[in-house]
């Protein structure tokens, strides 16, 4: 396999994180795939400028990040989950070891601003580090810290959690997150 | 976490468990659904240098890069 045909490779591997995080950006299934599509159509063109050894899922989402401000602004893209079908179709599998209900959780999360919702999404979902999920939304480090900060505080608080919450399924989901680590590599 | 996790900008203070682990979860979910026809279609066109699609919103931009 050349260098380009691995590099290939990587790219459509990259797809599925890909419309997850265009699931979150968009809050809806079609639009998510259409922004997919645009994004690889874009980046395919420019695969030839990636740098080698750098991170190619942090390049991907910049550019589908990219790409979903510049269609919003084109097409006036409604983002809102009117209905509530995006938290509804993201989760339904009913929780079953009284852990946190995921509703309940998806309720609070789409409360949370915008840029809230997309620092948590990269660093506590997508697995990015606070310096890279900066260079992808274009703020400084810092800006993501009091962003996860401040989203992190707003969950906690809209969900009512404290340490007397724990209960013993968190053991199992968080044991069920660590088995499926998704790397930003 | 180290001091040199940290220098790097890699996360110092998680993220409480259950509010990271429905993350992830919601997030593996949308990342498992299964991939529409169209993008299959498209990446096997690209892959074999077969697809003249442009992409609507211009070319990736400078930050992009």
């Amino acid at each position: 396999m050349t260098e380009r045909e691995q590099l290939e490779a990587d790219f459509v591997g990259e797809v599925p994180a890909l419309r997850a995080f265009a699931r979150f950006l968009t809050r809806d299934a079609a639009q998510a795939d259409d922004l997919v599509q645009e994004t690889v159509l874009k980046a395919w063109v420019a695969l030839d400028r990636f740098e080698p050894g750098s991170n190619l899922r942090a390049w991907l989402f910049t550019i589908q990040r990219n790409t979903f401000y510049s269609l919003i602004r084109k097409r006036k893209w409604e983002v809102e989950d009117k209905d509530g079908e995006h938290a509804a179709r993201l989760s339904q599998k009913p929780e079953q070891d009284g852990a946190m209900d995921m509703m309940d959780f998806l309720a609070a999360f789409e409360t949370l601003p915008e840029e809230q919702r997309e620092a948590l999404i990269l660093v506590g979902a997508a697995g990015f580090s606070h310096e890279e999920a900066s260079k992808i939304c274009g703020c400084a480090v810092g800006t993501v810290k009091s962003r996860l900060n401040r989203a992190r505080t707003r969950l906690t608080e809209l969900l009512d959690l404290g340490p007397e919450d724990e209960v013993a399924g968190d053991a199992a989901m968080s044991a069920l997150a660590a088995s499926q680590p998704l790397s930003a590599d | 976490m180290t001091d040199d996790d940290s220098a790097k900008g890699r996360r110092k203070a998680p993220l409480d468990p259950r509010i990271e682990s429905n993350l992830k979860r919601v997030y593996e979910e949308a990342a498992g659904e299964e991939m529409p026809e169209r993008l299959t279609a498209l990446l096997d066109r690209l892959r074999s240098g077969r697809d003249d699609t442009e992409p609507e919103s211009g070319d990736v931009r400078e930050e992009d890069r």
